[in-house]
């Protein structure tokens, strides 16, 4: 792993959310929300990944498509739905959110095969209303993943 | 094919044990058919399992089980409309394209448990459907800006999610229970949320 470090304030992180995930109108025609899934640990995780937007170089366009391209290095050649969502999140407001529910988060920047790679710590798993918190922040700025498809 | 023989089974059970057995006879060979028509149609990769089966049928198999499960116990207490958009939400939901290898497919155990409390509380309308990574059903129904969402365990155990406007106020709350009959003492004080119609069956 290389070096770990602080995520400044400032900087913002992307999620991705399975469609799975994904609250649909009764008519499937649009995205009306997510489920809490989008945010929870799986089986085995000690943190929830994210990937750093600001660790790359260029404009807003240029950085998003460089950490999608990034996430995409971790895949182990599975494909990437073009039905999932890509959420992205301000480090600080994401801290003040979770600070609301006595939740003290970590976010840090820990690089593996995937650089921009960043780790969300101290998260709590049982507290359904922060996730409900999460999830509306994160409903307020979703990318199609088929925006960085070919 | 391995899986159609299993649904195939399944159905056979239905056709004996359920008093629509001609509807559930004719809806598994639409849906037989129209498996067919998805094979030749869908570019997903067809990577087999250890059974030698690709994700697109198992997939397929699926939506089939939750579908028959439906039709198995619904099939004359939900509307016809209300079917179709549950469908519908079970065609999206594990939908190859949307797919992710290795996701758990949906557990019928947990559905079954839906398709009870739908059965019970008479919601307006299908839910909005999710999984979890464990692959328990998740539902939810909005009216207005009032949400419940529900986790179904396959155990009979629910959790709960509750967002709601009340007389301009929004409260959220939320909790675990373990049976059905609990599930619906407890929404007792939402009913006016809107989200349900008519009697609860307890």
């Amino acid at each position: 792993m290389g070096k770990v470090t602080d995520i400044p304030n400032e900087d913002n992180i992307l999620r991705w959310i399975k469609n799975k995930h994904l609250e649909r109108s009764v008519d499937g025609k649009e995205v009306i929300g997510l489920f809490h899934g989008a945010f929870r640990l799986r089986e085995g995780e000690s943190y929830l990944s994210v990937n750093w937007i600001e660790f790359f170089d260029g404009n807003e366009k240029q950085k998003l498509s460089k950490t999608v391209d990034d996430f995409r290095n971790g895949l182990n050649n599975r494909r990437l739905s073009p039905k999932s969502l890509f959420a992205k999140l301000n480090v600080e407001t994401f801290k003040k959110t979770c600070l609301q529910h006595a939740a003290k988060v970590i976010i840090l920047h820990e690089p593996d095969k995937i650089k921009s790679h960043t780790a969300i710590r101290q998260l709590p798993q049982d507290n359904a209303l922060l996730f409900d918190d999460i999830c509306n922040l994160a409903f307020d700025f979703l990318i199609p993943a088929e925006n960085f498809l070919d | 094919m391995k899986g159609l023989e299993s649904t195939s089974a399944l159905s056979r059970q239905i056709d004996i044990q359920s008093s629509g057995a001609g509807k559930v006879a004719t809806f598994y060979r639409n849906m037989t058919e129209s498996y067919d028509e998805e094979r030749t149609s869908s570019s997903y990769s067809n990577v087999k399992d250890d059974d030698n089966r690709t994700t697109e049928e198992n997939l397929f198999d699926n939506r089939a089980d939750l579908k028959i499960l439906t039709s198995h116990y619904a099939v004359e207490h939900i509307s016809a409309e209300t079917r179709k958009q549950l469908f519908n939400q079970i065609d999206w939901l594990l939908d190859p394209e949307g797919w992710e290898e290795g996701d758990r497919f949906a557990n019928s155990e947990s559905f079954k448990v839906l398709v009870k409390f739908m059965l019970n509380s008479h919601p307006r309308q299908a839910p909005s459907l999710g999984l979890t990574d464990d692959g328990n059903l998740v539902a939810s129904w909005r009216f207005g800006d009032n949400r419940l969402v529900l986790e179904c365990l396959p155990d009979s155990h629910i959790k709960w999610f509750v967002s709601c406007v009340f007389d301009s106020a929004p409260e959220r709350a939320s909790g675990e229970v373990p049976s059905l009959k609990r599930l619906l003492d407890v929404l007792l004080p939402y009913k006016k949320a809107g989200w349900f119609k008519g009697k609860w069956v307890k």
